[in-house]
């Protein structure tokens, strides 16, 4: 049995209208919906679709690839992690600038180029530069009877532990003392001819001849610390290293005093900048930028943010 | 339903995801919810369109239920971005939108739009006689193929009064087509 037109819907029928379906006395009403549907339910515009689609790719969990499509409010995140990224990217260039520069970083800058799996130039290892300075060390003595263990021997053992060379000042301060105990040994006979005539006059050729016991001295304590820096760490050789080409420089200053010259001042002007420790660069390496090097970016590149 | 058996491994998918999945969910949901906010007379259709999407991907994880619980699910979220939306245009003045809203763009062919703008306009025409709440629970079950029940749960109303509402509102489009809702100055434009 049909129902009138006009006759009220009971929930049945409204169910099959809503559904798309027809209902008897209700063809109209039926097309109106029918019409209602296909004016209003359409397809995104397909720029509309692939900025949404991209939106949603965007706001997923950071464990899936973003798409290059942002939404506006996704693209102040955007601005600042490239921002990060620039910064942390110089910064990153800066460090290993340094290095190749020869500066040895500390470990946590070294430790995050380890991570990251780049490999920086003229950096320690803390384990085989030490340990082929400490061997030379150790061959230096070992092959130096004690007997020989002058003031030369003290400085090649310096020389060894530090893994280069000592300054100039340092290693001419040998050859003041050896000229100083040839003068010392010439006094010393000429003093004691004067003592076989004035009885009692050799003591200024016994203080002049004290450059010789003063190297021997230098040469003996060298050895004797070199041979403590067996089991000693990388940073005990390195401040041995250290110690021991101070302690040569005031050698050379005594020895210089001793023979009427200035000497080298304490802190010499070519070691002012040199990096503490070994693994820095051979004497003469330039530390600054050339000349002529501009200090503002390359040409072409725009100042402003991308 | 478009999905069917298939949806909860589109929906394992997307939750993984899956470009193509989330492809078929927008292609399924957003004609619907994109008709639903333009009747509804949303002032940016298309903009409050893409925050229900955004927000469907952000919420997903915490979404548990079937493909009818997930498209109503959808249209909840939408229809509270249309109230934001009505909210946020309320605080600054601007001219008033007609409700319903313009549908989507004609079709191509000269005739085809001629016929097409003729159904659009007795459409918005009919819906205007409309309360807005009949409106609500209308295109709730037309567009979104909702339940009496989602419709119920997502508006806040009772299953009862969603009925009252669905029965009062297809009288009201009766009588509207029994006058005549399309009258000769609305396709004077034609």
């Amino acid at each position: 049995m049909g129902r009138c037109k006009g006759e009220m819907l009971d929930d049945r029928d409204i169910d099959r209208l809503l559904a798309g379906r027809s209902v008897e006395g209700e063809e109209e009403l039926a097309e109106l919906l029918a019409h209602a549907r296909a004016t209003y339910v359409q397809e995104p515009r397909p720029e509309l679709r692939e900025h949404l689609l991209a939106a949603m790719a965007s706001e997923r969990p950071a464990t899936h690839p973003p798409t290059p499509t942002r939404t506006r409010r996704s693209m102040l995140p955007t601005r600042i992690a490239v921002r990060l990224g620039a910064a942390t990217g110089a910064l990153l260039l800066a460090t290993a600038s340094l290095a190749v520069a020869g500066v040895n970083l500390p470990d946590p800058a070294s430790d995050a180029f380890d991570r990251a799996g780049v490999s920086l130039p003229n950096q320690d290892d803390g384990e085989p530069a030490d340990r082929g300075r400490s061997e030379e060390v150790q061959a230096i003595i070992d092959a130096t009877p004690p007997s020989e263990r002058d003031c030369a021997f003290g400085h090649r053992v310096a020389e060894a532990a530090r893994g280069m060379p000592l300054p100039e000042e340092a290693r001419g301060a040998c050859e003041r003392g050896e000229q100083g105990q040839a003068r010392g040994e010439e006094r010393s006979a000429e003093g004691r001819a004067r003592a076989e005539e004035n009885r009692g006059s050799s003591e200024a050729g016994e203080e002049n001849g004290s450059g010789d016991s003063a190297g021997r001295e230098f040469g003996r304590e060298t050895s004797e610390r070199a041979q403590e820096q067996r089991n000693a760490t990388p940073e005990q050789r390195r401040q041995f290293g250290e110690e021991t080409s101070e302690r040569a420089r005031q050698h050379a200053r005594e020895q210089a005093q001793r023979d009427g010259n200035p000497g080298p001042p304490a802190t010499p002007e070519p070691d002012a900048d040199e990096p503490q420790g070994q693994g820095g660069p051979p004497a003469g390496t330039p530390r600054g930028k050339p000349e002529g090097t501009p200090g503002g970016p390359p040409e072409g590149v725009p100042g402003g943010r991308p | 339903m478009a999905f069917g058996p298939t949806f909860p491994s589109v929906l394992a998918a997307a939750r993984a995801g899956g470009d193509s999945a989330w492809a078929a969910i927008h292609d399924e949901l957003a004609p619907a919810l994109l008709g639903y906010l333009r009747a509804r007379g949303a002032a940016e259709p298309e903009d409050v369109l893409a925050e229900t999407l955004l927000q469907v991907v952000r919420d997903l994880p915490r979404f548990d239920g079937g493909e009818g619980e997930f498209r109503a699910w959808a249209f909840r979220i939408a229809r509270n971005r249309l109230l934001d939306e009505r909210r946020r245009r309320a605080r600054r003045p601007v001219d008033p939108h007609a409700d319903p809203g313009e549908p989507g763009p004609p079709a191509p062919d000269a005739a085809e739009e001629a016929l097409g703008r003729i159904d659009a306009e007795r459409v918005r025409s009919v819906l205007a006689q409309l309360s807005a709440d009949q409106r609500d629970v209308l295109l709730l079950r037309l567009f979104g193929d909702l339940t009496v029940e989602q419709v119920a749960e997502l508006s806040g109303r009772s299953a009862g009064a969603v009925k009252q509402l669905q029965r009062r509102g297809l009288a009201a489009a009766r009588r509207a087509l029994e006058r005549g809702a399309v009258t000769l100055s609305s396709l004077g434009a034609l």
